[in-house]
C-alpha cells in the first residue's frame, strides 16, 4: 500500500481529494491544513506520496517542500496550486517537486497526475 | 489596472466555472465602482495583493450559488463553515491563475473569508475598482478588482 499525506489549507479541497482518489493502492494517511502541521503528520505516518498546496499560512507549500524532503528525499510529492505562473512550478520542482497540478482540476486531472508520478517514481 | 489586466481577471473566471463544473459562466462587462459603494453579496474571499501590485481582489457570491457549487464538487455538507471555505478557494484561485499572465510578482495572501457585511473598507485606497460581474447558473456573484501597479 502507498501512504499519501493530503495537505491544504482548504477542507473542501482535501475532501475533494479524498472523494476523488481513485488510483489503485493508494491510502490516504493523513490531511493537514498547513505546513507545519504536514511535517508533524509526515513524521507519524511516513507517507511515500504528498499533495501539497502552496498558498497556507503558518508555513507556505515551497518551504514546507523543503522541509519534508530534508526528512525523507525520497518522497513523491505533487504540487496542487492556484499559484499558475511558470516561475513558481520551477521553484517548486528545483525544491525536489516531483509534478505540479493547477487548481481548479478535475478528478480525471487528479487521478492521471498521481498516477504519472507514481510510474515515474516506480523507474 | 488597464483593461488588459482586468481581461486576465475575466479569463480567470471564466475558466474556473467551465473547468469546474462544465456549466460556463456568463462574465459581464467590467465596470468601475465608487468607494462607497457596496458590492457584497451572503459570502466574501478577499486576497491581499503586494509586491509589484498593490491592494486586493475579493470574490463575493449568494449562499445559494455557494451550496450549489459544493455539491457540484461532490460535497455533502453544505453548510455555512464549508460556504466560507469555497469563497475563500474561489479567491484564491481567481487570483492565483492570474499569475498565469501576471507573474509571481503578483503576491497574493492567503485568504480572508467573511460572511455577511464586512465591518471594514475592503476597496484599497488609491486605487481604481473594478467590478466583474459573474453569472453562473441563476446565480450573480462578483469579482472585485481594486489593485493599483
Amino acid at each position: 500500500m502507498i501512504k499519501l499525506l493530503v495537505v491544504d489549507d482548504s477542507s473542501i479541497i482535501c475532501r475533494k481529494i479524498e472523494r476523488s482518489v481513485k488510483v489503485s493502492g493508494l491510502n490516504i494517511v493523513g490531511i493537514a491544513h498547513n505546513g507545519l502541521e504536514a511535517v508533524k503528520l509526515f513524521k507519524k505516518h511516513d507517507p511515500d506520496l504528498v499533495t501539497l498546496d502552496l498558498t497556507m499560512p503558518e508555513m507556505d507549500g515551497l518551504e514546507t517542500v523543503s522541509a519534508l524532503l530534508a526528512i525523507k528525499p525520497e518522497t513523491l510529492v505533487l504540487v496542487v496550486s492556484a499559484l499558475a505562473d511558470k516561475a513558481t512550478a520551477i521553484e517548486a520542482i528545483r525544491r525536489g517537486a516531483h509534478g505540479f497540478l493547477c487548481k481548479p482540476f478535475t478528478d480525471q486531472e487528479l487521478n492521471e497526475a498521481l498516477t504519472e508520478l507514481l510510474e515515474s517514481g516506480a523507474r | 489596472m488597464n483593461e488588459q489586466h482586468l481581461k486576465i481577471f475575466v479569463e480567470s473566471a471564466t475558466h474556473y466555472f467551465n473547468h469546474l463544473s462544465g456549466e460556463p459562466a456568463t462574465v459581464q462587462v467590467p465596470y468601475l465602482i465608487e468607494h462607497n459603494e457596496s458590492l457584497i453579496y451572503d459570502y466574501t474571499g478577499v486576497i491581499g495583493i503586494a509586491g509589484l501590485y498593490q491592494g486586493n481582489i475579493y470574490f463575493t457570491a449568494p449562499e445559494g450559488m455557494m451550496r450549489y457549487l459544493l455539491a457540484t464538487q461532490g460535497e455533502t455538507k453544505l453548510t455555512p463553515e464549508n460556504c466560507l471555505d469555497v469563497v475563500g478557494e474561489i479567491a484564491n484561485i481567481l487570483a492565483g491563475n492570474a499569475r498565469r499572465e501576471l507573474g509571481n510578482e503578483l503576491l497574493i495572501s492567503v485568504p480572508f473569508k467573511m460572511a455577511g457585511k464586512p465591518s471594514m473598507m475592503l476597496l484599497a485606497k488609491n486605487s481604481r475598482s473594478y467590478a466583474i460581474p459573474i453569472q453562473w447558473r441563476i446565480y450573480m456573484a462578483a469579482l472585485v478588482v481594486s489593485v493599483k501597479g
